[in-house]
């Protein structure tokens, strides 16, 4: 503590850019991993509720209950456009348009490729921090010591005394700076690591259900 | 338009998910109680007063004859003690020992051999053949065995004398105190030599990391005024390691003032060897 304290002011302020840097990424890290836990674990309940049961209206009642799983956003995007294409396709009917069928299906396509864009942003937001924190910290850290040392060097410039009484405290000063950089970014790192991987899981996890999704409505619609 | 407290901190809350808030405190409480663990705070306690503690050195008090002496000598006034009034008593009864010793192994020797052998064959004749030259070989032999008795007499008592001053060199005075084991002077207390290099040894720093090898040996000559002031230093055989030698050198000059007066210009050859300046 004595070490910061005593630091130069560019050191202190590294310091305390590093401390922000520190501070937002452990509550990312925090945040995600409640975030991606309830997505995955609630994604794994609505997969088994959707394929228990036979019929969309049934499974569109119960994704009230899945509201962070990012496959129940889906179905719930997908059922919504379907229910509005089913609305205006007996409008026309009644009017006596021709609506295609593969318009429907296009239509359904597009809002499910929505949504998982919007679900993919929504998982990866933040992460973004956490990779600039991992791979700028060391270096603000770095930039830190070295104006500490150069501090030092002054100082022993000054005094014109060499010895090692002179030299360590501003060089152990100025390499807190670097130590704290490190304890920054090697938790990021890892943290953006571990959330990519399990974003990318859901992923494509979305984007097979979406596939699945589509080839029921068109078996639904052909077997009309 | 100016925004309320509320309506700001609605604003700011509204920027970031829900849930990302609590998270961001639990994480300031994290970088508030791990620094506040590392420094210990947590494990603060009011200071106790220290009771006044009083060093006064005894045992290291240079002088210029110290006296021989063993840190176990108050154990061993007792055992003296008590081994010296059993001593009084046993003293005759030590003597009388060798005496018995000599006297059978010669007695079994002299009497049972010549009796049976000496006895039969003279009684038959020098019964009638009993001379004064007889006489005066047999007081020769008798003289004789007395004098052989008294040089080994002479020679126990040598023996216990020599015993004695043995025991006189290790410890000449029964009681002394803590001293030179080697000192045979009359001051309690340390040689100066052992001061001084004790001394030294004091503000002798040596980084660990700077060599393995502990058969490092220097020998150094230091002349001190009498004011304990350091007038000369000469290396006489370097240790070969220059870390070694450096840190004798710094050391040398920072105890350039003893803080006690030596009486008199004095000359110490001093030998400092790492091992047992490291122990």
């Amino acid at each position: 503590m004595d070490l910061v304290l005593q630091a130069g002011p560019v050191v202190k302020l590294v310091l305390l850019v590093l401390v922000y840097f520190s501070l937002v990424s452990w509550a990312i890290i925090f945040y995600k991993v409640r975030v991606i836990q309830l997505a995955i674990k609630e994604s794994d309940r609505f997969l088994d509720f959707f394929w228990s049961k036979k019929r969309f209206d049934i499974i569109g009642q119960g994704v009230r209950d899945f509201t962070n799983s990012p496959l129940a956003i889906l179905f719930r995007e997908g059922y919504h456009e379907l229910l509005q294409f089913k609305k205006r396709a007996a409008a026309g009917s009644e009017e006596g348009e021709m609506l295609a069928d593969l318009g429907g299906l296009g239509n359904v396509s597009r809002a499910l490729r929505r949504a998982t864009t919007q679900e993919t942003h929504r998982l990866e937001k933040y992460l973004t921090f956490l990779a600039t924190t991992g791979s700028t910290a060391p270096f603000i850290g770095l930039f830190g010591t070295v104006w500490g040392i150069m501090d030092a060097f002054h100082g022993i410039g000054q005094t014109g005394s060499a010895s090692l009484a002179v030299v360590a405290p501003g060089i152990s000063e100025a390499l807190v700076a670097t130590a704290i950089g490190l304890a920054a970014a090697i938790p990021a790192v890892m943290g953006y690591n571990h959330f990519l991987n399990k974003v990318n899981v859901l992923i494509g996890e979305m984007d097979n259900f979406s596939q699945e999704f589509l080839n029921i409505v068109d078996r639904m619609e052909r077997g009309k | 338009m100016k925004l309320s407290k509320k309506q700001n901190w609605q604003r700011l809350h509204s920027r970031f998910e829900p849930g990302f808030m609590r998270m961001l405190l639990l994480s300031v409480a994290i970088h508030v109680l791990l620094p506040a663990f590392y420094t210990g705070l947590l494990y603060f306690s009011p200071p106790k007063e220290k009771p006044p503690v009083y060093r006064v050195n005894l045992v290291n008090k240079p002088v210029k004859n110290p006296q021989a002496g063993r840190p176990e000598a108050s154990q061993k006034k007792q055992e003296t003690v008590k081994k010296t009034q059993p001593k009084a008593s046993p003293k005759p009864v030590v003597k009388p020992k060798p005496k018995p010793a000599p006297k059978p192994k010669p007695k079994p020797v002299v009497k049972p051999k010549p009796k049976p052998v000496a006895k039969p064959k003279p009684k038959p004749a020098p019964k009638p053949t009993v001379s004064k030259a007889d006489e005066q070989s047999l007081a020769q032999k008798i003289d004789a065995m007395r004098r052989q008795k008294e040089r080994e007499d002479r020679i126990a008592k040598l023996k216990e004398d020599l015993a004695r001053e043995r025991d006189k060199v290790v410890s000449p005075v029964v009681d002394a105190p803590v001293g030179e084991i080697t000192g045979k002077g009359d001051e309690e207390g340390i040689a100066f030599a052992s001061y001084v290099k004790a001394y030294i040894t004091e503000q002798w720093r040596y980084s660990p990391y700077l060599g393995n090898n502990l058969n490092l040996e220097a020998v150094w000559v230091l002349v001190y005024s009498a004011e304990g002031q350091l007038v000369h230093k000469k290396v006489i055989a370097k240790s070969g390691n220059r870390a070694f030698d450096d840190s004798l050198l710094r050391a040398i000059l920072k105890s350039q003032d003893l803080g006690r007066e030596l009486g008199e210009k004095t000359e110490f050859e001093v030998t400092f060897n790492l091992r047992e300046m490291q122990n």
